[in-house]
């Protein structure tokens, strides 16, 4: 984001939470009420990035516990030469490994493109022309809570801005009546919890909203989204009453910001009710829809995802399930094989529904976990795995990740990992360039999209960083 | 090519190796650095010192507050609660020069402040109720509480603060202290449970704990190398990690009171015994070799027997003592115990764990403090050293204790610390604009022998503490961060204050004091204070999640304080808001006093007759909608609300079918009758005026034999009529229905004798020549909430409420 173009910018930045708020002289939401300021901007408006990109919203799919590579998108004959024996490449990662472990599913060329795709995955292969597989992705810890925040934030360690809250820091969003960050997981949370979707310094309106995806009325996805003791009119009316109260306090109160950011949530949260409500009642979509996502957890929750989309929500990620589902130590072969038949329609129709209704240009698709595993066999040891022998450890030397639509090249293959798919070798795509590239197809430059805190310009992408111009369409 | 340089992460406790470049190095000596230096006594008072820096920057300090403010003020920051009228009336009327050190000394004499700064304690000690390793099947620390109790006690009493630390480090090897003081140990013991035990992750935990939040320093960087930053070593790390794994937790926590001779007392001990007997037996059964221990609540297996276990075997064996220990943790009679650790017979001798890990053992190291304030070859000497641990972290030697919590008081009373990062003060952390004012605080909390209540009342009966939280552009332009604290910081309401000073206007805050945790989130809604709720490591519930509480997996040096449309949710929606308006509004059934009860001041004379009007208005038009939904019975004309609001249904008391009403209930688009009872939905008019009515009833199923609909005009009679077939839809209308306030039209659905099939969808719309009068689609609610307590949860959701200037 260039200094002249954000349009709350402070000479381009602005300094802390409060004095951000005063600035755009909004809280949340966005009301035509005339402010203390006589501002009206909203730091959720929907504005454009620098330069037009191609991608207006994200959804981020993510199988969190990491999902190995060799056995979905990165096929490795050497690895089933090698099976059961040591391979000539030693590289350490959190626990004791030993021999290669061929992949037990098939792979298959898919589409025009040739992409070669494992048999879990055979509705996602169906839009193998669409999707942009990079097989060279790294990372730079074997370990799961630093991991995950470094996809998600660009931090290991420190707390950070999360992706989502960048992007709507950004972009904002299209549809005040929702939240404009979205996190959804079914059953509770992954491992590390809200810091996934924090928004660390940047003001709290672009923290990630949580909704567990497992629960069955959609009244119930946002805790005490329903007024049941008031009608609608009536809660109307109540609000109304207590603005008045609100804006007579805040009137002696000059140059407070939080004030209005208090009352403006009461007022956001009034519309939510409703509007939250409707996007997440798949049961509003034809027969015909359902039917393609399919019955399920999974099903749903991608469907909800497009509703969401759809509705103009800036940034939607979906996680796989509570806590590390794909964290397959032992028994990888059925664990694999259950996970993906799990989500494996709902992914494929998502893409192929997406494309039908000509929103997949727009949306980037991001499918992909916190690192990929080991082509080695995990060693059994007390505490970490079952002792079966027949697990893979974590890898955050080399992992594939594939996007699709929002300005990608579809039917894409990029880098390469070594012939047993243990490092990433060719074209190396380490997270900070993923975060790089994806900020560039929403229109922005990492190095330039930065917030001032603490006496520093802070970015994304820290110090680090490179746009991937290999998969721009 | 990224240099392989590695680093730690741990305080989650994996073992992490980094790779990237080496970081700058500090930009000045270590030993220059400002927080390892020893503070310098000073002449100067703390206006004084603000003052100068104000001068510096050319800023003017706001006038004091006015009284009213500052007893509100004063309230809030030392017990969390709001002052009642009489006592803003009696102190405010105090004219004594000085009043506020009466004010002061009064509230800090009173067991809320201990309730109030016990929670801020708790925070930094990562307190929770329960291990957090959702895996773990006895989940519960049934104990914890004890230290949560111990904790606000000591405040309350104000143990000298380095006291306060030595017994939380080491009360088991303090000579002649009463048992009840071994409940302290609970600040090394409550951190989180770990799947198969993880000793070294438990241990990085209490070195975490004890160094960030006592000292300011991140020492449990430095488990996997030498710290990147700080002039932590990791020999550092493995001396400590030497006087931990020293100690270990007993399989049985001592009593720190006597068993009660009271018949329910002996019931529970006969209960417990055999659920403890349960779990012997099992192992016997399936390990015949297992001899059944003296104490029959020691579930250590030997070795053997624990390795011949199979996995069923000990889930069931783990299954049994999860029930032991839920039937202790939930019983009021079991008696409280301190969670301990005791000493090793031989202390250990630590090695370095190469990269944090366990299985490369490097050199050895001396048990010791950290080096950075210690001669070379000085190390701990009696046992474990804990004691002396203990000791050194509140020794002269040692420059950051006393800072740090300084740090922590001016933060907890003015809303903003000093050093803004309170649990790192390490030389990363710039030098901070009021070093002169921290360590004149700190050396005044040694000077006054380390009495945190000494500390607290000579920053409250300064002028900086008393000033107006006023913001002036002036202000806002050049400090808008308020960090030369020319006015006070406008305080929100976190959690525990909101929570709490709503049960205090709506008169259900129980006095209880300490004692085994309540569920917050569960209905009937307990009116205890919020520091007694119980806190599950990780699993917070909505209220807790949504108001930035901390999620105790490890030690919160600084509460986040976000606004959220979560949190209006909760305000707006929530049953334990909504039982509290209506206590409210039955406590105060008056504008005025409402008023007076919440925001502690009469309404003025335009908010009188804004409400009044407002009630009117909201009395007119009956909150929950003119709808009622219920039945009548066959063979009857009168008409019975169905109980209970649950899931969008009007029902019964259970899930459908209900014991008693089966599957009759009414939701937003329709609802199901039952074979004795019609379906009745009944719609009261505000106005007279004539009436259209429109919609259809429809019966999705096609199975079974339908249903009868009927609508009822004001005089009972029949205004249509219709039978509706399995899967088949009809309009029912009725036209030109002559109505007068207050009478009633009733829409009923029968079933034909069979109900199995009967569910139907109903949602009539009444309109008139002007449009639409009512439509129960959008209408549909719960329970009502009556006019006055939807004010008076207004009230309580305002800014005035949830804001303290």
């Amino acid at each position: 984001m260039t200094t002249s173009n954000h349009p709350f910018g402070h000479g381009g930045f602005v300094k802390t939470r409060r004095e951000f708020l005063q600035q755009c002289g909004m809280g949340l939401g966005s009301l035509a009420v005339p402010t203390l300021t006589g501002q009206t901007i909203n730091p959720l408006a929907p504005r454009a990035p620098a330069t037009a990109g191609k991608a207006k919203a994200v959804i981020h799919l993510f199988m969190n516990g990491g999902p190995s590579q060799v056995d979905t998108f990165d096929p490795k004959p050497e690895l089933t030469k090698y099976h059961d024996k040591k391979i000539p490449l030693e590289l350490k990662t959190e626990r004791p490994t030993g021999v290669a472990l061929a992949s037990p599913f098939k792979f298959k060329k898919h589409g025009q493109s040739g992409i070669e795709i494992s048999e879990l995955f055979p509705s996602v292969a169906q839009s193998a022309d669409d999707l942009c597989v990079i097989r060279s992705m790294n990372a730079d810890v074997p370990n799961h809570e630093p991991s995950l925040l470094l996809m998600n934030c660009g931090e290991s360690r420190l707390s950070r801005p999360s992706v989502g809250s960048w992007v709507t820091y950004g972009l904002g969003t299209e549809n005040q009546n929702l939240p404009g960050f979205v996190s959804m997981c079914p059953g509770g949370y992954p491992v590390s919890r809200t810091q996934n979707w924090q928004s660390g310094f940047l003001p709290a309106a672009y923290q990630g909203t949580y909704i567990d995806s497992k629960k069955n009325d959609p009244r119930k996805f946002i805790d005490h989204l329903t007024a049941e003791h008031l009608n609608r009119s009536r809660q109307r009316d109540q609000l109304d009453f207590l603005r008045q109260l609100n804006e007579e306090h805040a009137a002696a109160r000059q140059n407070d910001s939080d004030l209005e950011a208090r009352l403006q949530s009461f007022e956001l949260a009034y519309r939510m009710q409703l509007e939250a409500t409707d996007a997440f009642d798949v049961t509003k979509e034809p027969k015909s829809i359902r039917e393609l996502y399919g019955d399920t957890l999974q099903g749903r929750q991608m469907l909800i995802t497009r509703r969401l989309v759809e509705r103009g929500v800036r940034f939607v990620q979906v996680w796989h399930g509570a806590g590390q589902p794909w964290d397959n130590h032992d028994d990888l072969e059925k664990n694999h094989r259950r996970l993906a038949r799990e989500c494996d329609q709902a992914i494929g129709a998502l893409l192929i529904d997406l494309k039908q209704r000509g929103m997949l240009d727009e949306t980037l698709v991001l499918w992909g976990g916190e690192f990929g595993r080991t082509p080695v066999v995990e060693m059994p040891k007390p505490g970490s795995n079952a002792g079966k022998i027949n697990g893979r450890d974590h890898n955050h030397y080399g992992f594939t990740t594939w996007m699709a639509g929002g300005g990608v090249k579809g039917g894409h293959v990029h880098g390469a990992t070594d012939d047993f798919g243990f490092q990433a070798v060719k074209d190396r795509v380490h997270v900070h360039d993923l975060h790089a590239t994806m900020l560039h197809l929403l229109g922005f430059d990492h190095e330039k999209l930065t917030y001032r805190y603490s006496g520093r310009d802070f970015r994304l992408t820290d110090v680090y960083g490179n746009v991937v111009k290999d998969i721009l369409a | 090519m990224r240099a392989a340089l590695l680093c730690t992460f741990t305080l989650i406790g994996f073992s992490v190796a980094f790779e990237g470049s080496p970081p700058p190095g500090p930009t000045t000596p270590v030993e220059d650095h400002w927080a390892f230096k020893i503070p310098t006594a000073g002449t100067r008072s703390i206006d004084q010192l603000i003052d100068a820096n104000l001068k510096k920057a050319g800023l003017d300090a706001n006038p004091p507050a006015s009284r009213d403010i500052l007893i509100r003020r004063a309230f809030h920051v030392l017990t969390g609660l709001l002052p009642t009228a009489d006592e803003l009336k009696q102190f405010t009327s105090d004219d004594r020069p000085g009043w506020m050190a009466y004010l002061v000394d009064h509230l800090l004499a009173r067991t809320a402040f201990g309730e109030r700064w016990g929670r801020h304690w708790l925070d930094i000690a990562r307190y929770a109720d329960t291990r957090g390793a959702a895996l773990l099947r006895n989940e519960n620390y049934p104990f914890a509480y004890t230290y949560r109790d111990w904790v606000i006690r000591s405040l309350n009493e104000d143990l000298p603060y380095n006291h306060f630390i030595h017994r939380q480090i080491a009360a088991d090897l303090i000579p002649d202290l009463p048992r009840e003081e071994l409940a302290a140990l609970g600040f090394l013991t409550v951190g989180r449970g770990y799947q198969g035990g993880q000793n070294h992750l438990v241990i990085a935990d209490r070195i975490d704990v004890s160094t960030r939040s006592v000292m300011g320093l991140t020492v449990a960087c430095a488990r996997c190398h030498d710290h990147k930053t700080d002039p932590i070593p990791t020999a550092d790390y493995y001396g400590l990690y030497g006087v931990f794994n020293s100690s270990f937790v007993p399989s049985k926590f001592p009593a720190i009171a006597e068993p009660s001779p009271a018949p329910e007392a002996k019931t529970y001990r006969a209960a417990l015994l055999k659920k403890a007997l349960a779990v012997h037996e099992h192992v016997s059964k399936v390990a015949p070799k297992y001899k059944q221990p003296e104490d029959p609540f020691n579930f250590n297996l030997p070795g053997p027997i624990n390795g011949s276990l199979n996995q069923i075997q000990r889930e069931k064996f783990q299954t049994l003592i999860g029930q032991f220990e839920e039937f202790r943790a939930s019983s009021p009679h079991a008696l409280p115990r301190a969670m301990i650790l005791r000493e090793k017979n031989k202390p250990f001798a630590a090695r370095i764990h190469e990269r944090g890990n366990p299985r490369a053992q490097g050199e050895h190291v001396p048990r010791a403090f950290l080096s950075l304030f210690r001669a070379k070859d000085e190390h701990f000497k009696n046992g474990s050293g804990r004691l002396e641990f203990a000791h050194r972290l509140t020794d002269d030697r040692n420059p950051l204790t006393a800072r740090v919590w300084a740090n922590r008081v001016w933060m907890h009373l003015t809303g903003t610390p000093l050093v803004d990062s309170p649990g790192d003060f390490g030389p990363q952390t710039p030098f901070p604009l009021q070093l002169a004012l921290l360590d004149h605080l700190a050396l005044f909390l040694k000077e006054n022998n380390w009495s945190t209540k000494a500390l607290i009342k000579h920053i409250m009966t300064s002028g900086t503490w008393q000033r107006s939280s006023t913001v002036s552009s002036i202000l806002r332009e050049k400090d808008p961060a308020n960090h030369y604290y020319a006015r006070a910081n406008r305080r929100r309401k976190d959690l525990e204050s909101w929570r709490d000073t709503i049960l205090q206007v709506s008169g259900r805050l129980a006095p209880t004091v300490g004692g085994k945790p309540f569920e917050i989130d569960r209905a009937p809604f307990a009116g205890r204070r919020t520091v007694y709720a119980k806190i599950r490591r990780g699993f917070l519930p909505p209220i807790m999640r949504a108001f930035d509480f901390p999620g105790s997996e490890e030690a919160l040096m600084k509460r986040s304080n976000t606004i959220t449309p979560t949190q209006a949710l909760y305000l707006m929606n929530s049953p334990f808001l909504r039982g509290e308006a209506r206590a409210l509004a039955h406590e105060h059934p008056k504008v005025a006093l409402l008023y007076q009860a919440v925001l502690g001041r009469p309404p003025t004379l335009d908010e009188r007759k804004r409400a009044f009007a407002w009630l009117a208005r909201a009395r007119s038009q009956s909150t929950a909608g003119a709808w009622s939904y219920g039945f009548v019975k066959k063979d009857s004309t009168e008409f019975t609300r169905l109980p209970c609001f649950r899931d969008g249904q009007w029902r019964g008391e259970k899930p459908l079918p209900d014991p008693i009403y089966g599957w009759l209930h009414w939701n937003k688009k329709g609802g199901h009758p039952e074979v004795d009872k019609h379906a009745v939905l009944k719609w009261t008019a505000i106005e007279s005026g004539t009436l259209n009515i429109t919609g259809e009833v429809h019966v999705p199923t096609p199975k079974g034999n339908g249903v009868i609909a009927r609508i009822l005009g004001p005089d009972g009679k029949s205004l249509g009529q219709w039978t509706i077939e399995p899967g088949k839809k009809i309009a029912a209308r009725a036209k030109g229905i002559s109505i007068k306030a207050g009478e009633e039209i009733s829409f009923v659905i029968e079933s034909r004798d069979d109900p199995s099939f009967d569910t139907f969808l109903w949602a009539p719309r009444i309109s008139d020549d002007r449009g639409l009068v009512a439509d129960v689609a959008a209408e549909f609610s719960g329970p009502g909430l009556a006019p006055l307590a939807q004010l008076a949860q207004a009230l309580i959701l305002s800014n005035e409420f949830f804001y303290l200037d």
